[in-house]
């Protein structure tokens, strides 16, 4: 199935498209997404619908949202970003619209992941859903007030309102899956509502973008999303959400490698979708046959309690450290220092940090079950449950010579920086292109 | 005759700071929390000694002045005096006073207020040293009767003290080893040759404790009259009432009434001529023991297990204190006076007293007391200050190396890549 097709009638500029052609819809640009504006494209309204911002931000959404925006702004769309929440921000690639949801009121007991900052403060309150469904209501209202040609909805949490603007405007719309209830339940119990949540979101849109194959694929299967809508569009990293090696070489860390330790790296959120748990059960592996190994268990969450008593029970409590949530440079730091980083999620859309890592010149093990698994083949990848095979892969990387570390790390770094902003904003563009030329 | 028999426990800790993973290296001063906050120890001390030590500490002074009779006795561990001489040295000189009455007796414990016993038998004997030590230079009194922390006791430290020539030692009169027997006696511990036991009336000294502001109490409030009858009615020759000095002012702060209840308490006892009052060496010289105690398994004074699980029971806090007594070795091996009283400093029971869960639900805010948000947050502390202590010893071990001949030397005249850690450090 391989489709051609004409993106900008106005400026007669010709864009190429390859599906991919058994999975069918990974778009990749025949030419660079810069090389490509010619400055005679016509430039778009964008109406963008978002929950998180860095660095109001708990993960990945915000990250992306950041890189997206930065990166499509170069891509001759302008963007008024909407928020549901006034934040001090203020950028330059986009105008930032607060929906000034009032505060949550009755208290539910289901928190959302997303719901808070890193200091553990919830964002919007608790009542998540109650502020999901307010956030919908304002945005007819935003969407009668900002101009705009298409609109842009950022997960479930967004999902609503993109279809509210959509009910008053009539633009296109264009959802973007980043995860799915599937994801973050990590097997366990899916909460209908959120479910019910995304589903609408999804048959709401006039394209549904998900960040992974993998991810597109839970859209067709579980929420009946009809494949020629959907799209998978790799996310990235770039200067912008991730500093470069060079910066982050020196780092705190080095005193802990300079006593002869080694660092295994996870930095998660600590909750069943992650594997925390299943990371130390290969910790426990590796550290048994090594004396020197030290793991580091960044993130903050649910199962926090569980894998401190989980790595005390197994003898390893002097082997983990659990140092909390990290940020920023903090977090970088780690990747940055580590030896080698681990990504074992159970159920992981794409996964942006092992792309920070690689970026950084660490080597990562990440989970087959995980988006980023298919866009950098060169990273080992495991089952998640496998613990010998994860305790294989650690303890192979950590005895790899300086020759096959440099090796590795350089082809991480060059793997990580194909994977940039723009190339996901050129291809996202692209599906803009076709929406306005298909006249919905 | 009847005697009452008091013992206080004067105790600080040195908590440790927040400390993160990126201290590890970095930062050895574990103990330095300098912010507004109940890690700071120095402020701790302060607080406590302006609430506690020093009102308690005139008003018994007050006491043995007025009531020749009136006597008791005072446990404080090496850290606390350590705390108070450099922060609170008032209180030092108003315990010097305790001393001079002759009326006073300090007992014996582990200078760190450790559980060392349990871990190290070599270790808990040096800080037992130290502390009398500390005792002898301050109250120029050799502790003759012993209290291991946190009234932990069993056979085998009865039949300790008893080979180091304690003349008594002091234990929790728990129902199970007490089989039906009153706690107001002098006993024997098992297998002592000259040891005696002398145990808490816990019911007593709870009332006093624990009890005393608590309105739910069908008791209260407590005032000194009835608090004397029952002395009065219990059965025995000695009630032995055992508690934190910390109770006066503390625990129990002065809007309570507990300072009037301590003033007034000696005066309406001695009004029953039959009470008297003695340190636990005088009830041990002036009462016959009434057999043996057997208590094959640790008994201490904490809340309704009396065990040792408030300390020791959940995987953290056994984690912990295993990492901490497995780098004793290496800590001696070290020669690093300063490495080896912060792994001391770390042995203080009060740390792994912040890890207990048994009270709690995972990740509930927890009710008892502790300077941390959670006896996971502490655990997470701790382990990175264990790793940095574990971390010097590493740097200290790279920068020795075994010459030829087996002796030896500095790495100096060779470095190594660890080496030259060692020396930027």
């Amino acid at each position: 199935m391989s489709t051609i097709f004409i993106a900008n009638l106005l400026a007669l500029f010709l864009s190429l498209f390859v599906a991919g052609a058994l999975l069918g819809a990974v778009f990749t640009h025949t030419r660079s997404g810069r090389a490509a504006v010619d400055g005679a494209r016509r430039r778009l309204r964008a109406l963008i619908f978002g929950w998180e911002f860095p660095p109001f931000n708990s993960g990945g959404l915000g990250v992306a949202s950041l890189g997206l925006t930065r990166a499509l702004s170069r891509q001759d769309v302008d963007i008024t970003f909407v928020l549901p929440k006034a934040y001090p921000l203020s950028v330059p690639y986009a105008k930032m619209v607060a929906a000034e949801l009032e505060e949550a009121g009755a208290k539910v007991t289901y928190a959302y992941p997303s719901a808070t900052a890193a200091d553990g403060t919830p964002l919007y309150g608790e009542d998540m859903i109650g502020q999901v469904k307010r956030y919908a209501k304002a945005g007819a209202q935003i969407a009668k007030r900002e101009p705009h040609d298409i609109i842009y909805a950022h997960d479930w949490l967004a999902f609503g309102a993109g279809k509210a603007a959509k009910g008053i405007s009539k633009k296109p719309l264009i959802s973007h899956v980043h995860a799915t209830e599937f994801d973050r339940s990590g097997g366990g119990r899916v909460n209908q509502t959120v479910y019910d949540l995304e589903r609408e979101g999804m048959h709401a849109a006039d394209r549904v973008i998900a960040v992974s194959r993998r991810t597109r694929d839970m859209a067709i299967q579980h929420y009946g999303v009809p494949r020629e809508k959907t799209h998978a569009v790799w996310n990235g990293v770039d200067d912008e959400t991730a500093p470069a090696y060079d910066e982050m070489r020196a780092g705190r860390l080095a005193q802990l490698t300079r006593a002869g330790h080694t660092l295994v790296l996870f930095a998660g959120r600590l909750t069943l979708q992650k594997g925390p748990d299943h990371f130390l059960n290969a910790a426990a592996k590796v550290a048994a046959k090594d004396p020197d190994v030290l793991f580091v268990m960044a993130g903050s969450g649910d199962m926090e309690a569980q894998l401190l008593r989980q790595a005390a029970g197994l003898g390893i409590g002097n082997r983990v450290l659990f140092p909390g949530f990290l940020r920023d440079h903090d977090l970088h730091e780690a990747y940055a220092s580590a030896d080698v980083y681990v990504m074992p999620s159970v159920s992981e859309p794409f996964g942006i940090s092992a792309l920070e890592a690689m970026r950084l010149g660490t080597p990562v093990i990440i989970s087959k079950q995980s988006g980023v698994a298919e866009a950098v083949p060169e990273a080992i990848q495991v089952d998640f449950w496998d613990a010998d095979a994860l305790a294989q892969a650690i303890e192979q990387v950590l005895a790899a010579r300086p020759k096959e570390r440099e090796a590795h790390a350089v082809r991480g770094h060059n793997a990580a920086a194909r994977l940039s902003w723009d190339r996901a904003a050129s291809e996202i563009r692209a599906i803009m292109d076709e929406l306005a030329l298909s006249g919905i | 005759m009847k005697n009452v028999c008091i013992y206080l426990q004067v105790h600080q800790p040195y908590r440790v700071k927040r400390y993160g993973l990126f201290d590890i290296g970095h930062d050895h001063a574990y103990f330095g929390g300098d912010e507004e906050n109940d890690l700071n120890n120095a402020r701790v001390l302060q607080k406590v000694a302006a609430k506690s030590y020093l009102p308690t500490a005139q008003r018994l002074l007050a006491l043995l002045e007025r009531y020749p009779q009136f006597r008791f006795s005072l446990s404080i561990s090496g850290i606390a005096l350590e705390q108070l001489e450099r922060d609170a040295p008032d209180v030092i000189d108003l315990f010097r006073l305790f001393a001079k009455s002759r009326r006073v007796e300090f007992l014996g414990e582990t200078y760190y207020h450790s559980l060392s016993f349990f871990y190290s038998r070599p270790e808990f004997e040096r800080q037992v040293r130290m502390h009398a030590e500390t005792i002898e230079r301050l109250f120029e009194q050799s502790p003759r009767v012993f209290r291991n922390t946190e009234l932990s006791y069993t056979n085998a430290l009865g039949a300790w003290a008893d080979e180091h020539g304690y003349l008594g030692i002091l234990a929790e009169g728990w129902d199970p080893v007490l089989g039906g027997r009153s706690p107001n006696h002098v006993y024997r511990p098992m297998n002592a040759r000259r040891t005696k036991l002398l145990l808490k009336n816990y019911k007593l000294s709870d009332d006093v404790a624990f009890r005393f502001s608590s309105r739910d109490w069908n008791e209260w409030p407590l005032t000194t009259e009835k608090f004397g009858q029952w002395l009065s009615a219990a059965d025995g020759e000695t009630m032995n009432l055992f508690m934190d000095y910390e109770t006066f002012g503390e625990h129990q702060w002065e809007d309570t009434g507990i300072f009037d209840f301590l003033s007034a308490l000696p005066g309406e006892l001695l009004k029953n001529p039959q009470i008297t009052f003695m340190t636990p060496s005088g009830a041990i010289a002036a009462l016959p023991d009434r057999g043996v105690i057997d208590v094959p398994h640790v008994t201490t004074w904490a809340d309704t297990d009396r065990d040792l699980t408030a300390w020791l029971g959940n995987e953290l806090q056994q984690a912990a204190i295993g990492t901490l007594y497995g780098l004793e070795a290496r800590v001696h091996a070290a020669s690093d006076a300063s490495l080896l009283e912060d792994w001391r400093r770390l042995q203080t029971s009060d740390h792994f007293y912040y890890l207990c869960t048994k009270w709690s639900a995972d990740g509930d805010v927890h009710a008892y007391f502790s300077p941390y948000g959670s006896p996971y947050e502490a655990y997470k502390i701790y382990m990175h200050v264990l790793k940095d202590l574990e971390w010097r010893l590493r740097v200290n071990e790279s920068s020795v190396q075994t010459s030829p001949h087996g002796s030896a030397t500095a790495a100096r005249t060779q470095p190594s890549r660890e080496a030259a850690v060692g020396v930027g450090v």
